[in-house]
């Protein structure tokens, strides 16, 4: 349907070129002849403007507009399966207030499948294409990114390249093909997911304990010294341990412009061996001698505030200011990032590309990127997870109430927040985990 | 002619059941077998072995083999040796009726209750811990010591020990109640040996046959739980179960073909266990000389058998400390660590419940009921028309145990692949069928001595009056097995509330249990709701069996 559509487009618009060269060649004949220039040259001038106008720009806004008209048509009043992680109260309570306000604006039924892994989502987009599953899929948009939505990518079951450059409010973010929002753990995205927010990776720790938490890869080797059994990370593949592994390799890497490339044994090996060795001496001095681990980062916040390790991280900036709150840990916790700079990555909205709904996918993830939804979003009291948004291209009364936010107890100032380091390839991951798992993970 | 009739129709109602209970198994099993093979429709139709080959060089595979075996084998055999010398010391006193009394409440309580107590008891921050403390000045910190969890799976195996002597209590009395074992008893007694060694040498053989079936399924339960590993197991590297799961998860087609390669080894492995123990037992019966020296020597250790005993009261106690330590977290405000006891106690945080869990609880339940009521009606409808077609046949039943017998992730792999690709995960319908082939089994149990000792002579009355079969079954036969259908309806809800790992691979993350909320919280997590979910699941099931009492005695009043 698409393509005859594409080709009918196309010849109207051959026609439309075609008339206008004639036209102005007749109208330059007739200039030469008739000797009344000026009369002329405005009607020329008049002609040209008129076609261009009409033909080029105005032409496609009215197309966009009436498209995006098609999509509230359609998208409307229907049933939208968003399948994200349901493990979190306040984030589970967001994704509530969205489906409410989307209930209201389109009389959308937003249903948010409360899944323990996006993995599987991934896994069953894929099952759904292998039995042939490809225009009434179970899952309208999933909540994902790295090696998920790679995974995604290669098997090709994401909705069309640039569908979110349709979204009337992706206007307020910064989707130039060269802009960080567009590059998935360093993969750039094809214009097949929207940026729905940002993580960073924090440490946090309890400032009426310990005055000096360990600030980067070297300190915290000196730091597991001087206290054995005072650190830990959650056990890979869990994503905050490997991340923090991550992190770890990219402190100690010379030559990061290399983790950028595709992991390639002959080529990286040596780099990969820096973090063992890293490990290799940390590990013993580890808490419980690194024999056992926390399954998560909220398991990690536990022993945290049991008193059974110093640091604990997140990848969630407004996680230990939740947990202050909620009285899970106490009011002296602070965070803060690495010296080096944190590891710091995007969080996406997908279309799978056999969603039943997409055009009701598209409304929802509009109204998720909107100024009003974005400020909830960032706003401690509800998430706390930063906002996507690129403050110039703001309202001003959005850029004033963004300001007026206020910070949460224990969360990590604004400014320190700046210090961002990316991704290494998402190749890396596998390689990370599989090791990890190979070396510390299956040694007892 | 109408006889004709009634005969179809009801052959037709039995094949039904037996395709209710086939059908997803084989499901399940070529679900599994397919993918191990590298068979994915539309994709690759090509059967090869190389996933197999694969899957022996995942990292850690022979420890996490190793693990699982060694606790289902140690659980199994330490939780029939401490219920034999439990009974041996109390069946024939007086303290039998509390043993009897205590038995089913300890049966009610879900696995994962235990294992979370146990977690409560043991961790490094807690209760233990918190004990040691006092008597060691200046450790105002958790120890950091390997105490919990070990190596070897040793406080996974406390944890199965704790629900599974209750277990084999239960089975070994109703056994013990089908023969006069006094006088097996008294005769080695009067031969002068010690009280355990007459139990074990007299009483044991008789009733060992019948316990039997129990034991295996004790075996392939504690050798491949998943729930409890979650919770005791360590992590470096976990069992086998949860290694399989891992990798399920995993977005790969070749991550799929490798947990399934993997849950067909731990079928294996666990066939192999099975033999292993029949071996022995070949060899226990065989070797006659052997057993004898075994007798003489084991005839007059009553000083050990003391200790053993005081000391099974001690691990038995533990279940009682694991309930105790989960009131107390989900009632306390702030307990940190050197505290023996919280300073405040509020029941506050019983309303997280209202707001968070309220879901998943009525979830359990519903779901609890229509599974029970379900498994009861399919086993009414299979024994009233198996009595109607006077077919008997034993090898025939064996089918409803088969959910029992077989490792349940190597089938429930299959079914969630199967389920997936027809979208029908995370349905309703789909969980409560899969869930009723679980309990299926405990109410054939329950209903099928007592259905088959129906008196005849009350039905050939009814049959003098002319009454239909109909209203045979409805008026005459309910009514007289009334005690067993209510049973029967308390122990399917009780298996389901318990039940973890079909709603984890069925409900998909979609469908929320108690037990689910469980296994997630005590990953990571508030310890007070931890605290609040498992005393509500420990709850649930001593409600809806004071309920079942309640019912039935009233149902008995109201008749008449």
């Amino acid at each position: 349907m698409e393509i005859i559509w594409s080709i009918k487009m196309r010849n109207a618009f051959i026609v439309e070129k075609c008339i206008c060269f004639n036209v102005c060649t007749f109208i330059n004949i007739l200039l030469k002849e008739k000797k009344n220039r000026h009369y002329m040259k405005f009607f020329y001038f008049l002609i040209i403007l008129l076609f261009t106008v009409s033909f080029s720009k105005a032409s496609e806004e009215v197309n966009l507009d009436e498209k995006w008209k098609t999509i509230i048509s359609q998208g409307s009043n229907k049933v939208v399966n968003f399948h994200a992680w349901g493990g979190s109260k306040n984030i589970n309570n967001y994704i509530n207030w969205v489906s409410v306000k989307v209930k209201k604006k389109y009389g959308i039924n937003l249903k948010h499948v409360k899944i323990k892994d996006t993995s599987q989502a991934v896994k069953k987009v894929l099952y759904e294409k292998l039995s042939k599953k490809n225009n009434d899929g179970s899952i309208d948009i999933i909540w994902i990114n790295g090696e998920n939505f790679s995974s995604m990518l290669e098997n090709n079951l994401l909705y069309y390249k640039n569908w979110i450059y349709e979204l009337p409010n992706s206007k307020n973010i910064d989707l130039r093909v060269n802009s960080i929002l567009m590059y998935d753990f360093g993969i750039f995205n094809q214009g097949k997911e929207m940026p729905w927010g940002l993580s960073q990776l924090i440490y946090f720790y309890d400032s009426a304990k310990i005055l000096n938490p360990p600030r980067n890869a070297v300190e915290f080797k000196e730091y597991v010294v001087k206290n054995p059994g005072r650190v830990t990370f959650p056990q890979p593949p869990d994503f905050t341990g490997t991340s923090f592994l991550k992190q770890i390799l990219i402190e100690i890497t010379q030559d990061k412009q290399k983790l950028k490339e595709k992991f390639n044994f002959n080529k990286h090996g040596y780099i990969l061996d820096g973090l063992w060795s890293w490990l290799d001496f940390v590990t013993p001095y580890l808490w419980k001698q690194g024999k056992s681990y926390p399954k998560n980062y909220v398991g990690l916040a536990q022993l945290l505030s049991d008193d059974e390790v110093d640091v604990a991280m997140s990848f969630n900036i407004s996680f230990p200011s939740n947990e202050v709150t909620k009285k899970n840990l106490p009011l002296t916790t602070k965070s803060y990032i690495s010296t080096e700079g944190s590891l710091s990555n995007v969080h996406y909205l997908a279309i799978p590309y056999n969603a039943t709904n997409p055009s009701g996918s598209k409304l929802v993830i509009d109204y998720m990127i909107s100024p009003e939804a974005q400020l909830r979003k960032e706003d401690h009291k509800f998430w706390g997870d930063p906002n996507v948004l690129s403050f110039s291209k703001l309202e001003q009364r959005w850029k004033e109430k963004f300001n007026k936010l206020s910070s949460g107890p224990a969360m990590i100032k604004k400014a320190d927040l700046e210090k961002k380091i990316q991704e290494p390839h998402p190749s890396w991951v596998k390689e990370i985990e599989e090791n990890w798992i190979k070396r510390y993970g299956s040694i007892n | 002619m109408k006889k004709k009739k009634n005969y179809f129709i009801s052959l037709s109602l039995l094949i039904i059941i037996l395709v209710y209970i086939l059908l997803p198994i084989s499901t399940g099993i070529f679900g599994t077998i397919l993918p191990s093979l590298g068979y994915y429709p539309n994709i690759s139709t090509k059967l090869s072995f190389e996933f197999f080959i694969d899957s022996f060089e995942t990292y850690g595979l022979m420890k996490s083999a190793f693990l699982s075996v060694f606790v289902g084998l140690f659980s199994t055999l330490l939780s029939l040796i401490i219920s034999q010398l439990v009974l041996s010391k109390v069946f024939f006193t007086k303290f039998y009726f509390y043993l009897k009394k205590i038995i089913i409440p300890l049966i009610a309580f879900p696995h994962i209750t235990m294992a979370v107590g146990v977690a409560f008891l043991f961790a490094s921050s807690g209760f233990f811990s918190r004990i040691y403390s006092l008597f060691v000045v200046g450790l105002d910190r958790p120890p950091n010591s390997n105490f919990f969890p070990d190596d070897f799976g040793f406080f996974l195996i406390l944890g199965l020990i704790l629900k599974e002597v209750p277990f084999f209590l239960l089975m070994s009395i109703n056994v013990l109640s089908q023969f006069d074992s006094k006088k097996y008893f008294d005769s080695g007694k009067i031969l002068n040996y010690s009280t355990f060694s007459s139990w074990l040498f007299f009483v044991f053989p008789q009733i060992y046959k019948k316990l039997r079936l129990s034991i295996i399924i004790v075996l392939i339960f504690c050798s491949s739980v998943v729930d409890m590993s979650y919770v005791l197991a360590p992590t470096t590297p976990s069992t086998l179960s949860i290694r399989i799961i891992e990798l399920y998860q995993m977005p790969d087609i070749k991550n799929i073909s490798l947990a399934s390669c993997l849950s067909i080894i731990q079928f294996f492995l666990i066939i192999g266990m099975i033999g292993v123990w029949l071996a022995f037992e070949m060899i226990l019966k065989n070797a006659k000389s052997f057993y004898f020296c075994l007798m003489i020597y084991l005839r007059n250790m009553k000083l050990g058998e003391n200790f053993l005993f005081i000391m099974c009261l001690f691990i038995m106690s533990i279940s009682i400390l694991c309930i105790f330590v989960s009131l107390i977290w989900s009632m306390s405000v702030a307990w940190l660590y050197p505290d023996l006891l919280p300073k405040n106690i509020t029941i506050n945080n019983f309303t997280v419940f209202l707001i968070d869990f309220s879901k998943s609880f009525f979830n359990t339940i519903y779901i609890g009921f229509f599974v029970s009521l379900l498994s009861c009606t399919i086993i009414l409808g299979w024994l009233e028309i198996t009595n109607y077609l006077n077919f008997k046949n034993k090898y025939i039943e064996f089918i409803f145990f088969i959910p029992l017998i077989i490792p349940e992730l190597s089938f429930l792999l299959g079914v969630n692949y199967f389920l997936i690709r027809n979208n029908l995960d995370g349905n309703l319908i789909s969980l409560i069928w899969i869930e009723t082939l679980y309990i299926i089994p405990y109410t054939y149990l329950v209903l099928m001595p007592a259905f088959r000792g129906i008196n005849v002579n009350f039905i050939q009355i009814a049959k003098t009056y002319q009454k239909s079969s109909f209203n045979i079954f409805f008026f005459v036969k309910l009514p007289l097995i009334q005690k067993a259908v209510f049973l029967s309806l308390g122990i399917g809800f009780l298996v389901s509330i318990a039940l973890y790992t079909p709603v984890y691979f069925i409900g998909d993350g979609k469908i929320s249990t108690l037990s689910l909320e469980v296994v997630n919280l005590s990953f990571g997590g508030n310890r007070k709701d931890l605290g609040v979910v498992t005393v509500l699941q420990m709850i649930l099931p001593l409600l809806i069996l004071s309920l079942i009492f309640y019912v039935s005695k009233v149902a008995v009043k109201w008749r008449f």
